[in-house]
């Protein structure tokens, strides 16, 4: 064994591979001084420096949610180490967390409130002072109220900051911004009565208790690498773990299985697995009976599932109708339709017949004829994988005891369409029964989806609430919202939108921008008014957030005070309603609101927990009752109107997806004409390297990883291309260029670059500038509607001119 | 006698780097330079991978100071500013470090760095562990096996941080610790046997 290892090992292996780390350092220093004027105070050197521990928690835009135990010396935030105050299980921080030492003090930080000088996207500012800029927030708000009303106001929020309350307290519009991370979800959660994140039904702690897990678009081991020991721990145990991904990922790699196929053909796989798993009887009938609508009848002509025609009831408490839910069965025994859930019927799931002069068939007759042409053949060549894997895999999924089916946000999920690889998945679980029971579960696994506590929301006048925005953020370029202010809370101009030459036209439309950030990152070009906000570590308070982490309740405690003139997030906010006089209605400062949101949480799990008892456990304390891993949905109960799953869309038979049914993406498809000229699919994966576009401006992730587009080398030799060559990437939306490297994990036909890199990263433009924006026709029928189609997108790459 | 030893589960690392910044931080390593690397084996880059796509494989490689028992450093250094401590450590008195360079060029590892200039940081300050000694420029440094941590008795800060737990540290002379049993048990090897180093970092699957 160890001879064999050697043998591929010599000292050369060993060689530093540190150059292309160090050419990014310099040049994110070089960016970095347009906006940086102040330096850091230089420390004394460390002997005999004064040193204090805090306990406190990790940065919001990971899900990681890890405890830290930091060490400041002489004021300066000094060593970054797990908490041990938490049980060995969650005692954990990456790299990400621990290069807080050096991204905390980073050159790129927002010192000072800015105010533009030059163009819109020019990024040319001065600096002013708190007073100044607060003065032009409040009364470019005044402004914009007595011209077009409060609507007129949109916050565009990320993760951080975070600012809770600020669109109630302006009545300014906010959160329509579902276009990311809802494309799958959009195809499970109508079945399961979820809200489109497709959250899974249980949590990965339980990954243990699987005998197969099918990972499909998802990077886990890079994305969720704090819940990464429950990947080992079931692997371990015994359980098969199969990545499906176009790309030889980390998670792949550590796989029993990858199953490589072309991007964007996920649907067509799980397609394909209910043709198969159908064909061969593997389907749980009596799951499927009682638990699922696959019983329920249908009009074959309308697509109309038949009811009973029970009059709706009103919800006293919205004064609108409730679902009946008056579903009709085929009763063998009395061979006649009855409702669903008549206790003395014996439903079957099978067969056509007629009802009251129509013809009509159960939901799970309707599913094998809409299937016959879904055959694993046909899927085969779809995804560009052997029709014998298909099979196995639903053999294995159907057949082989408890089974995960979870997927990702960042792969397939970004194209036009994967809410049929969704509701292929669902139909998968419904068919197999696959949910509601240890090792077995469907959703979206990041972070492990562990138990989630609520806690208090500060009451505010019932009249401060905000406005309803009719139209989604990412389309207020093409349609007319009536939004006139944008405030931008984190990176969001450049990452919540597609097409970005399209964007900058919008943004140059409005009447003023407010951008609040910790970072010099794309969106502060466009911003009229920049406000620099403190990291995490910094504060004005003891204490200020709180927040339900995985399976805990973590509350912040101050490190150091603010850096330059940058504030925490509640003294922003605090300061943006005091520019228009409405800061009464807030707590006087965060750590009072921190304390309330604790000590009136009504959740069952946040039982014991108050603030002083978080202040005297080091900030954190576990959720009640989390000894057990999280298994959703174990009564079988789903939150739809029949408790059921409810697996037939009746809605969408109008567009030929009550049940899934194929559909092309819409530029990343054989055949596409389009790729004659444009014949790479660019893939915008997540990386374990950043949060989005969080962590870009830290030095010490620089180290491992610069700003590169990566080829596979035979794509590399095809245009003849070399390693840190300058390419142009672009298509009829635009173009960006940067440095491209070979890499051999990079499916042939893709160009892979991690998502939402800055421009900064690049040599010049933004990934984004060709980025499709497309919308799918069946939008109005998606309960999150369609999703922004990052990944649908077909570029070309070519040598820089002049390189 | 305590030969204290690292074995490494390479099933279980993920290529995340947290080692490579853990050890950064606890020193306080300079820019430029890292103690301790994750290398992605066979491959130029970072997360590359070996063969033709499909037919792919990917080890990473985590690499700092192996503490050999035979350290091919210590015998090249002329100044016995390298030395084998009680622990079992290979440490360096950075006081009788000359900046030759010999250790450099006979470790087959490539483990060790040298502070060709005043060592800059960036941040302007000493971070990591208050007890951890500064380096001066022209005196080589790589990982000590987190000798301030490890002589309080604490871990060594990578295997602290260690996501996945892929990293096992206790005394290969005790034949009871994990350490010792998993080098036997799972059927740990070392790098470059050959050169007859005898690494008290070992490797397994």
């Amino acid at each position: 064994m160890s001879g064999a290892r050697n043998s591929t090992l010599t000292r050369r292996s060993f060689l530093k591979t540190t150059g292309a780390a160090a050419a990014g350092l310099a040049c994110a220093g070089a960016v970095g001084a347009a906006l940086s004027g102040e330096v850091l105070a230089p420390a004394q050197a460390n002997a005999a420096g004064e040193e204090k521990t805090i306990y406190t928690l990790h940065q919001f835009m990971c899900q990681g949610n890890c405890s830290i135990k930091c060490t400041v010396r002489d004021g300066y935030l000094a060593k970054i180490e797990p908490s041990d105050a938490v049980a060995p299980k969650y005692q954990r921080c990456c790299m990400k967390g621990l290069s807080e030492i050096e991204h905390v003090y980073s050159p790129l930080r927002l010192q000072t409130p800015l105010k533009r000088v030059g163009e819109r996207g020019e990024g040319k500012f001065e600096r002013i002072s708190w007073d100044e800029a607060m003065d032009i927030v409040g009364s470019e708000l005044k402004k914009a109220w007595d011209a077009y009303g409060k609507e007129s106001v949109y916050i565009s929020a990320s993760n951080e900051p975070r600012f809770g309350m600020l669109a109630s307290i302006l009545g300014a519009g906010t959160g329509v911004e579902p276009g990311i991370d809802r494309g799958i979800g959009n195809g499970v959660d109508p079945a399961i009565g979820g809200g489109g994140f497709a959250s899974c039904t249980n949590e990965t702690r339980d990954w243990v208790n699987a005998n197969t897990i099918i990972l499909s678009g998802i990077n886990f081991l890079e994305t969720s690498l704090m819940r990464s020991d429950d990947f080992f721990d079931a692997k371990r145990a015994g359980a098969e773990i199969i990545v499906v991904d176009p790309h030889f990922s980390t998670t792949a790699s550590k796989a029993s299985q990858w199953i490589p196929l072309k991007p964007g053909t996920d649907g067509a796989l799980y397609l394909a697995m209910i043709s198969h798993i159908i064909d061969n009887q593997w389907y749980d009938e009596e799951y499927m009976i009682a638990h699922t609508s696959m019983p329920f009848l249908v009009d074959a002509v309308s697509g109309q599932l038949l009811r009973s025609g029970k009059a709706p009831e009103v919800d006293p408490a919205t004064g609108e109708a409730v679902e009946p839910a008056d579903y009709l069965v085929w009763d063998t025994a009395t061979n006649r339709a009855v409702i669903y859930d008549d206790p003395a019927a014996v439903p079957t799931l099978e067969g056509t017949y007629e009802v009251d002069g129509a013809k009509v068939a159960t939901v799970f007759e309707q599913l094998k004829a809409s299937q016959r042409e879904y055959t694993t053949a046909w899927a085969a060549e779809k995804c560009d994988i052997d029709q014998e894997v298909i099979e196995k895999l639903a053999e294995k999924y159907a057949t082989g005891g408890p089974a995960y089916l979870c997927f990702g946000y960042g792969g397939s999920d970004k194209f036009s369409n994967p809410d049929i690889q969704g509701h292929a998945m669902v139909i998968l679980t419904a068919l197999t029964g696959q949910i509601g029971k240890p090792g077995a579960a469907l959703g979206h696994p990041g972070g492990g989806q562990g138990y989630g506590a609520s806690l208090a929301a500060w009451p505010l006048p019932v009249d401060m609430v905000p406005a309803e925005i009719p139209v989604r953020a990412d389309r207020f370029a093409d349609t007319d919202a009536g939004v006139h202010v944008i405030i931008s809370l984190g990176n969001t101009l450049q990452q919540y939108y597609a097409n970005m030459n399209k964007t900058r036209t919008w943004l140059d439309s409005l009447d003023f921008i407010l951008h609040v950030g910790m970072y010099d990152e794309d969106s502060v070009a466009f911003a009229d008014v920049v406000l620099p906000v403190c990291s995490k570590f910094e504060d004005t308070v003891e204490h200020s957030i709180v927040r339900g982490g995985y399976n805990h309740i973590q509350l912040s405690q101050k490190c150091i005070d603010p850096l330059f003139e940058a504030l925490p997030d509640y003294d922003v906010m605090y300061r943006i309603a005091q520019s228009v006089g409405l800061e009464s209605v807030l707590p006087a400062d965060a750590e009072e609101l921190a304390r309330f949101s604790i000590d009136n949480a009504e959740d069952p799990l946040v039982a014991g927990i108050t603030f002083d008892a978080l202040v005297k456990n080091n900030n954190t304390m576990p959720l009640a009752g989390i000894e057990e891993p999280r298994i959703g949905f174990a009564d079988l109960q789903f939150p739809t109107p029949t408790g059921r799953m409810e697996i037939y869309y009746e809605p969408q038979h109008h567009s030929g997806q009550a049940l899934p049914q194929w559909e092309e993406n819409n530029e990343v498809f054989d055949g596409n004409p389009l790729m004659d000229k444009y014949p790479l699919q660019l893939a915008q994966t997540r990386t374990r390297f950043f949060v989005h576009s969080h962590f870009r401006g830290a030095a010490w992730l620089a180290q491992f990883y610069t700003g590169r587009i990566e080829l596979n080398p035979q794509a590399m030799e095809e245009r003849g291309l070399a390693d840190g060559d300058i390419v142009e990437v672009f298509n009829d939306r635009g173009t960006f260029s940067c440095p491209v490297y070979g890499n051999n994990a990079i499916r042939p036909t893709s160009a892979r670059i991690y998502e939402a890199a800055w421009s900064k990263d690049c040599t010049s433009g933004n990934p984004q500038n060709v980025t499709n924006d497309h919308v799918n026709e069946r939008d109005a029928d998606l309960i999150t509607g369609a999703p922004i189609p990052f990944n649908d997108t077909l570029v070309e790459v070519r040598k820089a001119q002049g390189e | 006698m305590t030969k204290l030893g690292i074995a490494i589960d390479l099933e279980r690392c993920v290529g995340c780097h947290t080692c490579a910044n853990a050890c950064k931080m606890q020193n306080n390593v300079p820019t430029g330079m890292l103690w301790n690397r994750v290398l992605t084996e066979g491959c130029e880059c970072i997360d590359g991978a070996v063969g033709t796509y499909p037919n792919l494989t990917r080890t990473f490689l985590p690499l700092a100071c192996q503490h050999c028992e035979n350290p091919a450093c210590l015998r090249a250094c002329p100044t016995g500013a390298t030395y084998k401590d009680d622990m079992g450590r290979v440490e360096i008195d950075y006081d009788k470090c000359i900046g030759c360079r010999m250790c450099m060029a006979a470790c087959p590892y490539n483990a060790r760095s040298f502070n060709w200039e005043e060592p800059v940081r960036d941040v302007d300050f000493n971070y990591g562990d208050a007890a951890v000694p500064a380096r001066a420029k022209g005196v080589a440094e790589k990982c000590t096996l987190c000798k301030e941590r490890t002589d309080r008795g604490e871990e060594p800060m990578c295997v602290k941080c260690c996501p996945t737990q892929a990293r096992i540290f206790g005394d290969l002379d005790d034949p009871n610790s994990e350490v010792s049993r998993v080098v036997v048990n799972r059927g740990a090897h070392v790098l470059l046997e050959e050169q007859g180093t005898r690494p008290q970092v070992y490797y397994f699957d």
